[in-house]
């Protein structure tokens, strides 16, 4: 993809200007609703997210700040947020039950594995690499996945308590390589 | 509370990036974004390096229509806040309609009030609502409906801005139970049947597509029924009517 200037956009739409917002949005609806997606599973609540966080972006775009941050990330930030909000509000664990849960991650993209293909992706594969398998799967199961603790500790047949120490020492292991 | 060791901070960061606080932490963290700028670079440092995980996904496949929905909306808020070419606020303001939602005091006084319901519909418009506000175009009060169908009194009320939020608030009280939710519906074709306007979240909002909004008209029915956790399954009404009333356009002029 041709490099694009995220955070011009965002200082556009913090001016008010529409023609920025559509920009951003030529450029990345497809991506920021795949991320949606993935999270609530459900194609009209992932359109309900993009169309929520869109308005968010441009309502909030006059407190990004280029100096603190990328523009992607900023606004897959808010996508996420949103998407997160809804999985958690309408309690997902009732409506899918492990095994449909772990039929949806076998169909969906292995995102480490895609993550090898992805030129960006190399510094990030490579820190995630060094995790244990189950370790990798927690930090991509909450942040890919949405899923809470909770519910990556049923779907990995967890204690809950070590998904949580698992987090913790996978961030900070990943803190040290990432930096 | 925030820690002060580095390694704390960027694990708290990181969580808060993942998604795994809790939401009383989640807000927390999000107040003292502002503030802490320490805090505000771990979490950017946790959003850009783990984005690549997100973008490995690929795109999906977006409605073309999408984009003129979310013109016409941000179109109708610029309408609403009265100015079309001045910025929109730069964090959702909490007014002070906003801040009642979650006050226990205003919901047991409000409760208190629901057999005075013209009053609350008299006050809550042009008191309690602040001045960035989208104005009130409909109000709502749904009576409600017992197991036998009897109607015994206020029991929800809802209001609807200009720009399409939807707010609802409990006259009566109510209880779900575990695994069940409320699920707003209205009818405005009887041939169609009653059309989802989406779960109501436990105190919140919901916001409606202008298409809904501008469906919305003087009388039109609106019901709220006992539903599983993540709505009915099948798109419509599955359990019994709780509240049910007719809508009603706000007047005008102000008090």
């Amino acid at each position: 993809m041709e490099p694009f200037d995220h955070a011009s956009a965002l200082e556009g739409c913090a001016r008010g200007d529409v023609a920025s917002l559509r920009r951003l949005y030529d450029r990345e609806a497809g991506f920021l609703l795949a991320v949606a997606l993935r999270i609530v599973r459900r194609r009209e609540v992932a359109a309900d997210v993009l169309h929520d966080a869109v308005v968010d972006i441009w309502e909030r775009a006059g407190t990004f700040d280029r100096s603190r941050g990328a523009g992607r990330a900023w606004i897959t930030s808010i996508v996420r947020h949103r998407a997160l909000k809804h999985a958690r509000a309408v309690g997902r664990e009732t409506d899918l039950d492990p095994e449909a849960g772990a039929q949806i991650a076998d169909e969906a993209p292995d995102p480490f594995v895609a993550l090898a293909a992805l030129q960006e992706g190399a510094r990030l594969h490579g820190c995630l690499s060094r995790l244990d398998a189950d370790r990798r799967q927690v930090i991509l199961l909450a942040y890919v996945d949405g899923l809470s603790q909770s519910e990556i500790a049923e779907r990995l047949g967890t204690p809950l308590g070590t998904v949580k120490a698992w987090v913790r020492r996978s961030l900070i292991a990943l803190k040290d390589c990432l930096s | 509370m925030i820690p002060s060791e580095p390694e704390d901070r960027d694990v708290l960061a990181g969580e808060y990036v993942l998604g795994l606080l809790d939401a009383e932490a989640t807000t927390e963290v999000e107040r003292m974004l502002g503030a802490d700028a320490d805090l505000a670079r771990r979490v950017a440092f946790w959003e850009e390096r783990l984005l690549p995980a997100s973008a490995a996904l690929g795109p999906a496949e977006v409605d073309p229509e999408q984009w003129a929905r979310i013109e016409r909306d941000l179109a109708t808020r610029r309408q609403a806040l009265g100015h079309t070419t001045a910025l929109p606020p730069a964090r959702p303001r909490r007014s002070l309609w906003g801040t009642a939602w979650q006050s226990p005091a205003l919901w047991r006084a409000t409760t208190a009030l629901a057999t005075a319901a013209a009053i609350v519909l008299a006050i809550l418009p042009n008191r309690v609502s602040g001045p960035a506000e989208s104005p009130t175009r409909y109000f709502a009060i749904l009576q409600s409906r017992d197991a036998a169908g009897q109607e015994s009194g206020p029991g929800w009320l809802i209001q609807i801005a200009q720009n399409g939020t939807v707010r609802s608030l409990p006259l009566a009280d109510v209880k779900p139970g575990n695994g069940r939710s409320l699920q707003l519906w209205t009818l405005w074709d009887q041939a169609r049947g009653p059309v989802s306007l989406g779960v109501l979240p436990p105190g919140g909002a919901i916001r409606l597509p202008p298409e809904r909004l501008e469906a919305i008209g003087d009388g039109q029915l609106f019901e709220i029924t006992l539903e599983p956790e993540a709505g009915s399954p099948i798109g419509r009404p599955t359990g019994r009517i709780l509240f049910i009333g007719r809508a009603k356009g706000a007047a005008t002029q102000s008090l």
